[in-house]
């Protein structure tokens, strides 16, 4: 469908000829899948029809069935081999013929998912990637030059890469290398930058021996200085640097946070003898390392009790990085020490850092007043933290009316 | 798009297209068509539905069309790419569009067709293609395309389908196929159309995306699909409707990109191809209709560039019950 000729037909009789002989393969495949016939013949026959039409996915799901009614997990270990062999075979005579069948590429994956683990030769699959990536294409039809690495391009071979990569648990470290090996055949390979940019993010993420943000950013700004310097021309070590320097920007940003209660306000606790309210830090990056020993509370509320954080996020881990961390300050107008009317809650914030590197430019402190004002009514000028609104004195009330009023106008929503 | 055109500007022709595609239809016998027999579900798609984006659809018998279609269906509900073969969900998003083409989603027992569709969909939100288990985000957009067009989108986790598509984001704002996989436009088409119909186009880096897609167009004015590759007429579709749906498609040149796909079509014989001069075929011939209908030629019907068939079909399937 892509790439021939508008004026390369063939001899007429020649692909009659071609289409009979596909016509009769395609039925006698069709009358063995219907009827569940797995003898070597017809599974021989699956075979010749993929070589031809490595599109043909019902022939690749007959194969599948074909394989699991010859093995199970009781079979003999040079038996499952072979059919695996086997199996390879005929994906990598389809691929010959297209290097971009979806269901060859991924009848390889299902072989090797299903009964990898059996496979004596697995260590081989990812030299195999290895060379055919390598390959350089030197067919007459290659017209441009570039094309020649199209092998490169092909990113069947990258997801396949991929999965291997996971079955065999080869290290990201190891794939950069790979990648610096294709970089130095050919520059302008996108999908290499592309591996390069997840692998990176991953080993930094992962805080890997040598990759910490700033100096692997440092490093691979000065490694796609090569690429540009060599072929400014060529889009795809652009690319790459334009991400680098996004994540520059990043690095470079103090960490700012904001918290509820915010600095300077009035909590009034009323409704009850004893309870507890949220004290909420909000990040404007996700952070890790929110805790009792990073975040301090200096007020005679707490007592001795540490504070446990929790991020808020879908993942309960507490170990996951979060924008939004959530501890509950507790009270209890029972104790002796909350007899006073008005106490003062002293938070201060250090060593918390963003995945991105970022991190808090200074020990930070916020202050705010919790009154105490169990059995009294409420007083002007305080935000109710159990109420809302309610208690907004009238120039906010105002404020927020006139707000109302503009959407009745408008009719907003 | 002006109407004005110069003795040397070429112009569609529809009137070649039509007849180009009734003929392959005839031509089932031809070792380019024995070949592509297990996709004839796709074909037909393609065919009937630039057919009727140049309004001819009047010219296939309906009738002939829905029973072949009809015989395609598997006991699981899904259907296959022509008659005997596997069940798939590539080709049951194609029935189901072609049936909608026809205003005869009716013939249709919904629930079992939407049960086979939503039940590919695995535990971490991602779609399989069909029982053998291939998950590719191709997949997660025919699943929410079939079942929002079947108005049971409820059978699925949408939320979950979401955040897969979300995981397959890349650093440069594109998608891939699966987590890591690297950006291209047709997958790209595929997760910003799941998110467009699921209301969710918010998880898009619209000005990165953007950037990424309008850098497609090269100097002849067609779109490649990825940096460094040839341009190719079928992403006139992939690029363009992605733009379009996340409004960005001031960002190419709309005039230059039109003048490219009437240069691949085949003026004699009818029908265009991935690029001037190279063979035709009813995949391209649909991708560079399409194409022209979201740049606004004139005489073709709109398409709805997220469900991918004519705008007033979608009405119809939205408006009535």
């Amino acid at each position: 469908m892509h790439g021939r000729g508008r004026n390369e037909a063939s001899k007429p009789e020649e692909t009659a000829a071609k289409a009979l002989e596909l016509r009769s393969l395609q039925s006698q495949f069709m009358s063995n899948h219907h009827q569940k016939i797995y003898t070597q013949e017809a599974i021989q026959l699956s075979a010749k029809l993929l070589g031809i039409n490595p599109d043909a996915y019902t022939a690749w799901n007959y194969r599948k069935l074909a394989l699991v009614s010859r093995i199970n997990d009781d079979s003999d270990p040079s038996l499952v081999n072979s059919i695996i062999d086997e199996e390879l075979g005929v994906v990598k005579k389809a691929l010959d013929r297209n290097p971009k069948s979806y269901e060859a590429w991924y009848h390889r994956n299902w072989v090797l998912s299903k009964k990898g683990r059996y496979y004596t030769s697995l260590e081989n699959e990812l030299q195999l990637l290895n060379d055919y990536q390598k390959q350089q294409l030197v067919n007459d039809y290659q017209k441009q030059d570039d094309r020649k690495h199209d092998n490169l391009r092909n990113f069947h071979a990258w997801n396949y890469r991929r999965f291997v990569v996971e079955l065999t648990e080869t290290s990201a470290e190891d794939e950069l290398q790979y990648t610096n090996m294709i970089n130095d055949i050919c520059f302008s390979i996108y999908s290499v930058w592309h591996y390069r940019s997840v692998l990176v993010s991953s080993l930094v993420a992962k805080k890997a021996d040598g990759f910490m943000p700033k100096e692997t950013i440092r490093r691979e700004l000065d490694y796609v200085h090569n690429a540009i310097f060599t072929d400014e021309v060529k889009q795809s070590g652009w690319f790459y640097y334009l991400w680098l320097l996004d994540q520059t920007v990043k690095m470079e940003t103090p960490l700012r946070f904001s918290s509820w209660p915010s600095d300077g306000s009035i909590i009034t606790t009323f409704c009850s003898e004893f309870g507890s309210f949220p004290l909420i830090l909000y990040f404007d990056q996700a952070v890790s390392g929110v805790s009792s020993s990073t975040v301090t509370i200096d007020s005679e509320l707490n007592g001795k009790e540490d504070l446990v954080w929790e991020p808020v996020s879908d993942n309960k881990n507490s170990q996951v990085d979060s924008c939004v961390w959530v501890a509950r300050l507790k009270f209890d107008s029972r104790e002796p020490c909350f007899s006073r009317k008005e106490y003062k809650v002293k938070v201060s914030l250090g060593g918390i850092f963003s995945s991105r590197g970022c991190n808090l430019t200074a020990p930070y402190e916020f202050v705010f007043t919790v009154l105490n004002t169990v059995g009294e009514s409420s007083q002007q000028g305080i935000v109710s933290w159990t109420d809302g609104f309610d208690n907004w004195d009238d120039a906010q009330s105002k404020y927020l009316n006139s707000l109302i009023a503009l959407n009745a106008d408008t009719g907003f929503e | 798009m002006s109407s004005t055109s110069s003795s040397q500007m070429v112009q569609l022709v529809a009137d070649k297209h039509v007849r180009y595609i009734l003929m392959a239809e005839k031509k089932k016998e031809s070792f380019e068509s024995v070949v592509m027999d297990h996709l004839r579900m796709n074909g037909a798609y393609w065919g009937l539905t630039t057919l009727d984006l140049l309004d001819k659809l009047g010219c296939v018998s309906e009738e002939e069309v829905i029973s072949w279609l009809m015989t395609c269906q598997h006991e699981s509900g899904g259907f296959a790419g022509n008659t005997g073969h596997d069940p798939h969900i590539l080709y049951t998003l194609s029935a189901v569009q072609i049936l909608a083409l026809f205003d005869k989603i009716n013939i249709l027992d919904i629930g079992k067709v939407s049960s086979y569709v939503a039940k590919l969909q695995n535990e971490d939100g991602s779609f399989s293609g069909d029982m053998w288990g291939e998950i590719d985000t191709r997949f997660s957009y025919i699943a929410i395309c079939c079942l929002s067009i079947l108005k049971c989108l409820d059978k699925i986790n949408v939320e979950k389908a979401v955040k897969y598509i979300v995981s397959c984001k890349n650093l440069d704002g594109g998608f891939g196929c699966t987590p890591g996989a690297e950006s291209h436009a047709g997958q790209i088409f595929c997760c910003v159309g799941a998110l467009a119909i699921t209301g969710s186009l918010h998880h898009v880096d619209k000005d990165s995306l953007g950037w990424w897609l309008c850098e497609r167009q090269l100097k002849a004015g067609g779109l490649n699909g990825r940096p460094e590759k040839l341009a190719d007429v079928c992403y006139s579709w992939w690029v363009l409707s992605s733009l379009i749906m996340i409004d960005r498609v001031h960002w190419i040149d709309k005039a230059k990109l039109v003048k490219f796909i009437l240069d691949c079509q085949d003026l004699d014989n009818g029908g265009i191809s991935d690029r001037p001069e190279d063979a035709v075929d009813i995949f391209h011939t649909y991708f560079g209709v399409a194409g022209l209908s979201l740049l606004e030629y004139p005489g073709v019907k709109v398409i709805d560039p997220a469900y991918a068939l004519p705008v007033d079909v979608v009405n119809r399937i939205i408006f009535t019950k």
